[in-house]
């Protein structure tokens, strides 16, 4: 029987319909699951798409690799994933910062939309100054601010990605949110929020 | 910058997430399939052994307790016809030796008696 990608059986359930040898397991799972790591990975990765692509694969790899030994109740297949993942985006941009290969123009695609070339280019532009900025942010802090405020996961679920209290979430969110604004503030001008009447 | 334009910033970069690739979602489902668990299938139920003659010949008869019961019958009635009463009289333990007489009529021998 084929499950939607979006209602039926939970992540949870369907990890077992896998391991029991149920194919539309697998593709429900692929279609629920790998969007959401590709998207939160472009995020922690500068928008490197091909960088996020390999992280989001190499993911639902592990993931399938441990279906067999999934435990039913101890956690969510997206918590797990998002830590999978994290833990993958971290090391590669370790890896990049030793070879000193920080790419931030590679920006993801983006969805048409927009009333006009020049709005959306502008949009364009300051998506990539936010995806620069976020970079900029120590880890634990672009983390948690690109689960809360981008991937929209409530402050208990981050905790569970990131193992620890609701507290510590916060305040990382708010540090991150802080940091953000004030790198994102020298370019404001460039970003046409001045024009927007935003000053300040 | 103030904190609805970095707000309405992120708002905007959640409406634009990356979509993934046809080739990201067939290599995602590839591993899938080719990592997936087999299912096992229902084992076969084993071949019954080979039933014998005396196996079919003992169900005939109600199984193999009541066989052995007829059969334990049967040669205690071969020994007790074949073999001598003092040879059972040796089995038994002496049980049934030494026939008493039993005199039910003590006074009844006139009765027999001519005269």
């Amino acid at each position: 029987m084929a499950y939607d990608a979006e209602a039926g059986p939970s992540d949870e359930a369907l990890m077992v319909l896998y391991a029991n040898g149920d194919r539309h397991a697998a593709l429900a799972l692929t279609q629920r699951v790998t969007p959401r790591v590709l998207a939160y990975a472009a995020r922690m990765l500068a928008g490197d798409r091909a960088e996020a692509e390999d992280v989001a694969q190499e993911t639902m790899l592990r993931l399938w690799r441990m279906a067999p030994e999934w435990r039913q109740g101890e956690t969510k297949v997206t918590t797990w994933a998002y830590r999978v993942a994290t833990n993958l985006c971290i090391d590669r941009q370790r890896s990049r910062r030793r070879k000193g290969q920080m790419a931030l123009d590679d920006a993801p695609d983006l969805a048409d939309g927009g009333p006009t070339a020049d709005q959306r280019l502008q949009d364009n532009h300051r998506v990539a100054a936010l995806e620069a900025a976020l970079a900029e942010l120590p880890d634990r802090q672009r983390q948690a601010v690109v689960l809360r405020h981008i991937e929209g996961l409530s402050n208990p679920e981050i905790a569970a990605v990131m193992e620890i209290g609701v507290e510590a979430v916060e305040s990382l969110t708010a540090r991150g949110k802080r940091s953000l604004a004030a790198v994102l503030s020298g370019q404001r001008g460039a970003l046409g929020y001045e024009d927007d009447g935003h000053a300040g | 910058m103030q904190d609805k334009d970095l707000d309405g910033l992120l708002s905007m970069a959640a409406s634009r997430a990356p979509r993934p690739s046809d080739g990201l979602m067939d290599r995602v489902l590839a591993d899938a399939m080719a990592l997936q668990p087999r299912p096992e299938g229902i084992a076969a139920p084993a071949a019954p052994a080979p039933v014998g003659l005396l196996a079919r010949l003992a169900a005939l008869f109600g199984g193999a307790p009541v066989v052995a019961g007829v059969l334990s019958a049967a040669m205690a009635g071969v020994a007790v016809g074949y073999f001598s009463p003092a040879t059972t009289d040796l089995l038994t333990g002496g049980l049934g030796a030494g026939a008493e007489v039993l005199d039910l009529f003590p006074s009844a021998d006139f009765l027999m008696t001519e005269g």
